[in-house]
């Protein structure tokens, strides 16, 4: 028996019914498995600190203001991204290369002064297995997530600049500077919520 | 390909300022000593305006169909939150009975 | 991306036999490649499981040949119990990952979801052959886990902690351990890889006229148990990134203070093992959807042809396949409820657990209803798909007990436990498997299966199933524990000492009934009767290509969709069914 109401026209196949092209979907549906990996990470951490009996004060652990100097750069990539995603659809292939290189330089400096804190906090004495503070679970979430997101940052990073190379040679479509785009801007998201969990609350 | 008109660079700038707004705000109050549940919820609402300002402007989820971002933040937003809703118990066990 | 071979785009040109039968993009021969690889490790799964029957039934007999093979595990011809202990972990591990998920999902999605949907082949068929080629590394990790010093990975396939995090704890939890981590690992990038390509394809490439309630249920089952595979899975990963932490840099994610452990106190402290089962759990139950979702979806679309009338429920049971779904995601703790977890959180998985069991017995009911009043014609595939309603019945009658947190203290880790999961993950999922293969042999292959092999070949299966687990249930309610490598010694067993003898035995039978499968699949490969494009009579639209179809599955011209998936039995109709292709 054939279906008694007729499918609405935009699921009736041969067509795309979200709205998007299947490589846009694909990357969005990578996007959200990406964040429950995250999402597993930080409830895992969530966890971790409602069962420990004390916890370093973030306040005198951090230098927030770097931090928060940190977050600035990789906002503005994401606002640099953007912009280069928006110069691609009118073709203005001069602005997307400019903005993806800023976009990398942002992703660069941002891995840079990540490193430099794991520097200071190596220094202070806040190893994998013990801190000064006596709660090894602190040292194990902060290496753990950062890690993971630094490394996100860092694949993001290698593929922005592929593609600024391919923006060069005349080989992209605005298309590809999107997914591109969208990548980048859950790596922002992710650390948005890092920020927030890890070094504020 | 689906066409979208184009995000002015301006209206993107605007957001970039919101986002910067929003995380001075964030680091200010949390070195104001507030309440914890207090703390908290500002803190949290800061962080999921900011997360929706960047998935609905420079992911551009707002000029998609509505479908897609409600399943995104659905499917983040929901089974994070039970995943760590459904754990914390155990990790609150923990700490009284030194499981 | 511009460059490849998409599905807009067939590739025509001649390509090596590397690049053909190898390194294939295409959906089908990559399909097949998932489901011999599957069927290879169901062998080895199988094997394990005699092993085990083996100790259960005989624990204090030698077995010099078997020392011959394993050496160390079985020195002087006796099991030792960490080899034990690592048989069990390894038919697990084997049998979900390795065996059905690959067969299930990976074979029969890749083959059929192009062509029950009428596309070309995947959204993104190099990233589809990218998932087949990252399953054989896992493969080969896993099985050389087991000639690695001190065996393989021995703390289940649910792995936990501390006896998984702390590699001298136990032999299997040295490298066996890491290695098991590694083919896991390697297993959830390759089905995020092929899950990404379901969905995309299913949402986007849809044949002009296939609206989503006119796909075949098969469709339907695959796509909902690729979205919470995809949901589910990264809780996984970041459990395991964690675990290997633990184990290898020295960090206390799931180790608390005090583990005296091989003589040593172990310097870990601030972690808890609770973590490691919530994480866990959050993927293993859904995974077991993942695997029964698809033999649901397989069942409905065997028995509706051989029933000659439309399946019963359509609309209904893909509202009961997503609730299913959704439920599934958030019932994780009913395998919890003797970690001592808060009450309240346990009736909440209780609650939960036993509310699947409304959605569950509609979808029972619409297969039973599917036959009532059809012209029933029992081919081999037919007989398997009833048998799949048998054991999901059955199957959940025991999970009614246990998914009770009250009754469920009494019969955890009991081979009552053991006997349920059987009945769903071994003999729902096993017997779709046989169903949908003898159904769509012939579309794979071009030839048909011996009829008489298949009916010998089912009664050999069912029989003896029931034999073994639903005994098995009755040994768990005796009290009998799982995962123990020999219970002989214990005088509270005295009455049921015979039970598994009467298990192995029936075992051993259905083990043997199998060799009739593989003689007959050898058979009718090597010179098979020809089948031609529709044996069946069937609607969907992959028996209006030809058998086996060619690459880009439709010539010319793409199918267009006019009515339903199952319009048998139609009044109105010439013959007694209408496929989706021909208009109205």
């Amino acid at each position: 028996m054939s279906s008694a109401r007729e499918a609405p026209m935009n699921w009736s196949g041969g067509v795309a019914p979200l709205g998007m092209s299947w490589q846009k979907l694909m990357m969005w549906i990578f996007i959200v498995t990406d964040g429950l990996l995250f999402a597993g990470f930080l409830a895992s951490y969530g966890f971790a600190r409602t069962g420990a009996r004390s916890w370093p004060n973030q306040q005198e652990v951090f230098h927030l203001w770097f931090i928060s100097l940190m977050t600035f750069v990789l906002i503005s990539s994401s606002a640099t991204m953007a912009t280069a995603v928006a110069a691609a659809r009118v073709a203005d292939w001069k602005k997307v290369g400019n903005m993806v290189l800023a976009t990398v330089g942002g992703g660069v400096s941002f891995l840079a002064m990540q490193a430099y804190e794991w520097g200071g906090l190596i220094r202070d004495g806040v190893t994998l297995g013990s801190n000064p503070w006596n709660v090894p679970a602190f040292g194990n979430f902060f290496f753990l997530i950062t890690g993971f997101h630094g490394t996100h940052v860092l694949i993001g990073a290698i593929v922005l600049a592929t593609l600024a190379t391919r923006v060069r040679a005349g080989k992209t479509t605005a298309a590809g500077v999107e997914l591109a785009g969208l990548y980048w801007h859950f790596v922002d998201l992710v650390w948005v919520f890092v920020f927030t969990l890890f070094y504020l609350i | 390909m689906e066409s979208h008109e184009s995000q002015s660079y301006g209206a993107l700038w605007k957001i970039w300022g919101v986002l910067l707004a929003l995380t001075a705000i964030m680091v200010f109050v949390d070195a104001m000593g507030l309440p914890r549940i207090l703390l908290l919820v500002v803190l949290i609402s800061a962080m999921l305006t900011k997360a929706f300002f960047i998935s609905s402007q420079f992911m551009d989820l707002k000029h998609e169909k509505l479908v897609v971002g409600v399943c995104v933040a659905f499917s983040l937003l929901f089974f994070g939150a039970i995943l760590f809703a459904l754990i914390v118990p155990d990790g609150v066990a923990v700490l009284h009975g030194g499981r | 991306m511009q460059h490849q071979a998409t599905a807009e785009t067939v590739v025509h040109e001649k390509q090596s036999f590397l690049r053909r039968y190898v390194f294939s993009t295409d959906h089908k021969t990559i399909g097949i490649q998932y489901y011999l690889t599957g069927g290879l490790m169901g062998v080895l799964g199988a094997f394990l499981a005699g092993l085990i029957r083996l100790q259960l039934t005989w624990p204090t007999t030698q077995w010099n040949f078997l020392a011959k093979i394993f050496p160390s595990g079985m020195e002087g011809g006796f099991m030792k119990p960490e080899f034990y202990i690592s048989l069990v972990t390894m038919h697990g591990t084997i049998m979900i990952f390795f065996f059905v998920s690959l067969v299930l999902v990976s074979g029969f999605g890749n083959y059929l979801i192009p062509l029950q949907v009428g596309a070309r082949d995947m959204a993104f068929p190099f990233l589809n052959m990218l998932s087949y080629w990252t399953i054989v590394p896992a493969i080969l990790i896993a099985a050389a886990s087991f000639f690695v010093e001190g065996g393989a990975a021995g703390s289940g396939w649910t792995a936990y902690p501390p006896l998984s995090a702390v590699p001298s704890a136990a032999p299997g939890s040295g490298l066996g351990q890491t290695l098991w981590l590694l083919a896991v690992a390697l297993f959830i990038v390759s089905f995020t890889m092929g899950g990404l390509n379901y969905v995309t394809t299913v949402v986007n490439l849809r044949a002009k006229g296939m609206s989503m309630m006119r796909m075949p249920l098969t469709v339907w089952s695959l796509l909902i148990a690729s979205i919470i595979g995809l949901l589910a899975f990264p809780a996984l990963t970041a459990a395991a990134i964690m675990l290997l932490f633990d184990r290898h840099l020295g960090t206390s994610f799931y180790l608390p203070a005090g583990l005296f452990i091989a003589g040593k106190l172990l310097p870990n402290e601030g972690g808890s093992p609770l973590l490691w089962q919530h994480l866990f759990w959050f993927l293993g139950h859904p995974e077991v959807y993942v695997l029964i979702l698809p033999a649901l979806g397989i069942t409905f679309d065997v028995l509706v042809p051989f029933a000659r009338r439309p399946a019963f429920g359509y609309r209904m049971t893909v509202y009961c396949l997503m609730a299913i779904a959704f439920l599934s995601m958030v019932v994780w703790g009913h395998h919890m409820f003797v970690s001592g977890m808060n009450p309240l959180v346990g009736e909440f998985f209780s609650i939960g657990t036993l509310l699947i069991t409304i959605p569950s017995t509609i979808i029972g009911v619409n297969m039973i209803a599917s036959l009532w009043g059809g012209k029933l014609r029992l081919t081999s595939a037919a007989l398997f798909a009833i048998g799949t309603i048998s054991f999901f019945g059955m199957g959940g009658f025991g999970g009614l007990f246990l998914g009770n947190a009250a009754a469920d203290i009494q019969l955890h880790d009991t081979a009552f436990v053991v006997g349920h999961f059987h009945f769903m993950i071994g003999g729902v999922t096993m017997l779709a498997i046989f169903s949908g293969s003898y159904y769509w042999f012939p579309k794979m292959f071009g030839r048909k299966l011996s009829e008489l092999l298949g009916k010998l070949h089912f009664w050999m299966t069912i029989v003896p199933f029931y034999g073994i687990f639903a005994t098995m249930h009755f040994y768990g309610l005796a009290g009998a524990p799982r995962r123990y490598y020999n219970l002989s010694q214990y005088a509270f067993l005295e009455g049921v000492r015979w039970m598994p003898m009467v298990i192995t035995v029936f075992a051993f039978t259905m083990m043997a009934g199998q060799i009739l499968f593989l003689v007959n699949l050898a058979r009718s490969l090597w010179n098979g009767e020809k089948a031609e494009s529709n044996p069946w009579e069937s609607t969907t639209l992959e028996w209006s290509a030809l058998s086996p179809p060619p690459h880009g599955n439709w010539g010319e011209k793409e199918p267009v969709v006019y009515r339903g998936a199952y319009e048998y039995g139609n009044p109105d109709a010439k013959e007694d069914f209408v496929p989706q292709t021909v208009p109205t």
